[in-house]
């Protein structure tokens, strides 16, 4: 008997709970229909600004899933000045990554040395073929315009974060 | 039977079973998983039943084998950091802690103290929110749902603050060799505190909603019982075998690697080593946390981030052992380097692996609906187990 | 119902209770109460202290196990690693277990000290993004006498910061040691793990069988020869630039 008044106890408690949560605003968010709001810091997707890229190649040498395809010539460019050398640019003939890959660690956005890669938090680009995962230099281009501005730091992070 | 008594008799190949089970008449082998909710990955438990009654129990691994020991030798120390993230995936924070101790142990580098305050806070983080999983899980095997939306509910708050520092809801990759990557963003210490707030709310109703309830008990208590002694000498490690009475935290024995020692806390242990032992430390250890988390906001340096650290990582030839609590357990890594910009060797020691190894013995001679308590209750992440 | 006895205590406690007397605690000491008060959060490592208690371990382990079963001794990070002549393997766990306290397994693994061939093999081309060991095979703390080693390490849940790291050789022709699952049941698993990826076979275990691998599975992946074939059956894209890599001259081009 002692048991069973216990049992009614246990499940009065859980009904009041559900009660009570009922009541509350609803933490889930209906995905198709209400877009999740994701931190400007989150790793989604990786934004190309092509201007910006020498053909270093140092991304696809540090990725750890060996994921990003570059290829690049190299074009003389008539010189800035007049009477100035001419110049040399590297241009890109490819950029592709392969998401399908990719596990999102930021290396390669870490080690760009000429701020060509970001990251957007953009995390809306399933697709029904994993072919079609790759995005090439177009594709990651676009991403750029997602890109959030970078946010201010907590208080006692130290100040001299400008170098970039 | 005595605490040793594993007889290497019933202890035949059972695992293989479509070579050669041994079938008797009477007896029956069951196949749990591998895949079964119960077991949250791909984990096959075969068990030999005499009617209800487990009498031999055999868990069957691999199924997510991704053979990290030999990944991290064709890797550069950065790039294993983001590997290890996925060995346990619900407190991948924690698992990169030891790994980059162990390397700046080599090199000789050491983080400076805001970045050791971040790091202790996130990986009570991840502490917290696999904990959580487990408080909601744990009542789901026993059958009632409503602590697994709780707990599915609550773990997104520390969730979504590791994302919103680090970038990655469940794959950080945020410690450097000498630091952690970036600073916190503007607002995260007051949305922490509120958080943590709500934590130790969130607690108090698991602690009445489930550790309170009578079919709960009823479902948990006596079963599972692991002696102390043979836990160790398992390997059985973390809340588990606090659960049995051992005062053993390696945030507090081991290796100071973060500054626990800086902040006032406890060790929680329960003495009678059963699942509900273990429901209830990890109950425990969760509030701790949050507390823990509070203290160490209240404490946060200021300054720098990062240490020196040279732009290609070279680690010198050595050898070095570090472990850390991780919420599962001992976790840790044997280093051997040689001078290169990848480790020779590594070896991986997680903690759910020695965990459930106890398990053949554990479940020998408990009934059928108590083995998912048990497997539930000795929580393990198949990622830790398969590395 | 209420909650059984409850043990938590402060973390400045001391567990002298729960040690036994032959056990020093060196781990209690050092950290807890010293090094709370003060300010910096980077704990410093007394070296000296260290190799004392270091000492002690040795010396106590040595009194157990016998002087001729102990062959080199070194320290890894700020854990005693001990090589042992292999035919003392259980012997010395037993006495680790039984004398000196290390009432915990922490795991069993094995080592190849061969060298880490290139990744994609020697003849790949070019250099890859896997980091470049050295040629010549070398060995680590307390060395080894070829190829193969096990190790594994115990440690103790009674003492703060106590552990050890023992090694053993193993003939590369026949790697047999013996096993200890009659010391520490938990060695089991691990035992298969080292078996299946290094083929190093366990006397006297019970049952050596596949852990991780399907069981039709040949070959012993750890093992350094072992080809890593992810690295093998794609071209590293890090090398399809033909291009010489931009150099100081093409600095203003980026922008
Ligand atoms: S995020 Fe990591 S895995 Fe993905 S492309 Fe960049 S370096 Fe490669
Ligand atoms: S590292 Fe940056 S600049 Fe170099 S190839 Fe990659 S994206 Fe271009």
């Amino acid at each position: 008997m002692a048991s069973f008044r216990n049992s009614i106890q246990g499940m009065q408690k859980g009904l009041g709970v559900t009660l009570k949560t009922m009541l509350k605003p609803a933490v889930t968010v209906h995905y198709p229909h209400e877009k999740e709001e994701v931190t400007a810091r989150a790793r989604g997707v990786i934004a190309l600004q092509e201007e910006n890229c020498t053909v270093c190649m140092l991304c696809a040498r540090s990725c750890p899933d060996w994921c990003i395809y570059i290829e690049g010539h190299k074009e003389k460019r008539p010189a800035r000045r007049e009477g100035g050398r001419e110049r040399t640019v590297s241009v890109l003939d490819r950029f592709d990554i392969d998401y399908a890959l990719c596990m999102y660690c930021g290396i390669c956005v870490e080690v760009c040395p000429f701020d060509a890669l970001h990251w957007s938090p953009e995390y809306e680009y399933s697709e029904f073929s994993i072919a079609s995962l790759l995005h090439d230099m177009e594709k990651l281009g676009e991403w750029e315009a997602t890109v959030p501005e970078i946010e201010p730091l907590e208080l006692g992070a130290e100040v001299k974060k400008a170098k970039k | 039977m005595t605490a040793f008594d594993v007889d290497p008799k019933l202890y035949s190949p059972l695992a293989d079973s479509h070579l050669n089970v041994e079938l008797d008449t009477g007896d029956m082998v069951l196949n749990i998983g591998p895949q079964h909710p119960a077991t949250h990955g791909t984990f096959r438990l075969v068990v030999r039943l005499d009617g209800e009654r487990v009498i031999k129990a055999d868990p069957v691994i691999g199924y997510m084998h991704r053979g990290y020991e030999k990944l991290t030798e064709y890797r550069t120390y950065p790039q294993v950091t983001t590997l290890i993230n996925r060995i346990d995936w619900l407190s991948s924070f924690a698992n990169e802690v030891p790994f980059i101790a162990a390397a700046e142990q080599l090199m000789g580098i050491e983080a400076p103290p805001r970045a050791l305050y971040i790091r202790t806070i996130l990986t009570e983080m991840a502490r917290i929110s696999t904990f959580l999983l487990f408080l909601g899980e744990m009542g789901l095997q026993v059958g009632a749902i409503t602590p697994a939306f709780l707990g599915f509910r609550d773990r997104e708050y520390p969730l979504n603050l590791i994302e919103s520092a680090t970038g990655g809801r469940f794959h950080p990759n945020f410690n450097r060799i000498g630091g952690i990557k970036d600073d916190l963003p503007w607002g995260w210490i007051a949305e922490c505190r509120n958080t943590m707030r709500k934590m130790l709310d969130s607690c108090d109703i698991f602690e009445d909603l489930v550790l309170g309830n009578p079919i709960f008990q009823a479902r948990t208590r006596g079963i599972g019982i692991i002696p102390a002694e043979l836990g160790a000498a398992y390997g059985v490690s973390g809340s588990n075998i606090r659960a049995s009475g051992v005062d053993w935290d390696l945030r507090r024995d081991g290796e100071p690697l973060l500054p626990y020692n800086e902040i006032d806390w406890k060790v929680w242990t329960h003495q009678d080593g059963d699942s509900y032992a273990r429901y209830w430390v990890r109950l425990q250890e969760t509030r701790e946390s949050a507390r823990m988390i509070l203290h160490l906001l209240d404490q946060m340096p200021s300054g720098p981030i990062m240490a020196k650290v040279p732009r290609i990582i070279k680690v010198p030839q050595g050898e070095t052992y570090v472990a850390a609590e991780n919420p599962l357990g001992e976790m840790g890594y044997y280093i051997i380097s040689k001078g290169a910009t990848g480790p020779f060797r590594v070896k991986i020691r997680t903690a759910s692996f020695s965990n459930v190894s106890i398990m053949p013995w554990l479940l020998q001679g408990i009934y059928v609906p108590d083995v998912i308590t048990v497997l539930a209750s000795l929580y393990f992440i198949l990622g830790d187990i398969d590395k | 119902m209420k909650t059984r006895p409850i043990v938590g205590r402060a973390k400045a406690g001391n567990r002298s209770s729960l040690a036994s007397d032959e056990i020093t605690s060196p781990g209690d000491a050092v950290d807890q109460d010293s090094v709370a008060d003060q300010d910096s959060a980077v704990v410093t490592i007394d070296v000296a202290e260290l190799s004392a208690e270091h000492a002690d371990l040795l010396a106590r382990f040595t009194g157990e196990v016998g002087a001729d079963a102990v062959i080199e001794s070194g320290v890894a990070g700020r854990e005693l690693v001990v090589r042992i002549e292999p035919a003392a393997w259980v012997s010395a766990a037993l006495a680790c277990k039984t004398k000196l306290g290390f009432d915990y397994l922490g795991f069993v693994a094995g080592i190849d000290w061969l060298p880490t061939p290139a990744a994609g093999g020697d003849d790949a081309e070019g250099d890859t993004s896997a980091p470049v060991q050295p040629k010549d095979m070398t060995f680590g703390v307390a060395g080894s006498a070829g190829r193969f080693q096990v190790f594994a390490r115990v440690g103790s849940t009674k003492v703060a910061r106590y552990g050890i790291t023992l090694k053993a050789d193993l003939k590369e022709s026949a790697p047999h040691i013996d096993s200890w699952f009659s010391v520490y049941p938990g060695a089991d698993w691990h035992e298969r793990e080292c078996w299946e990826m290094y083929g190093f076979i366990f006397d006297g275990h019970p049952s050596l069988r596949h852990l991780y691998l399907p069981h039709e599975f040949e070959g012993f992946p750890l093992r350094k020869d072992f080809p890593l074939l992810a690295r093998e059956v794609k071209p590293w894209p890090g090398l399809v630039n033909v291009e010489a890599m931009p150099g100081v001259d093409d600095e203003e081009g980026g922008d």
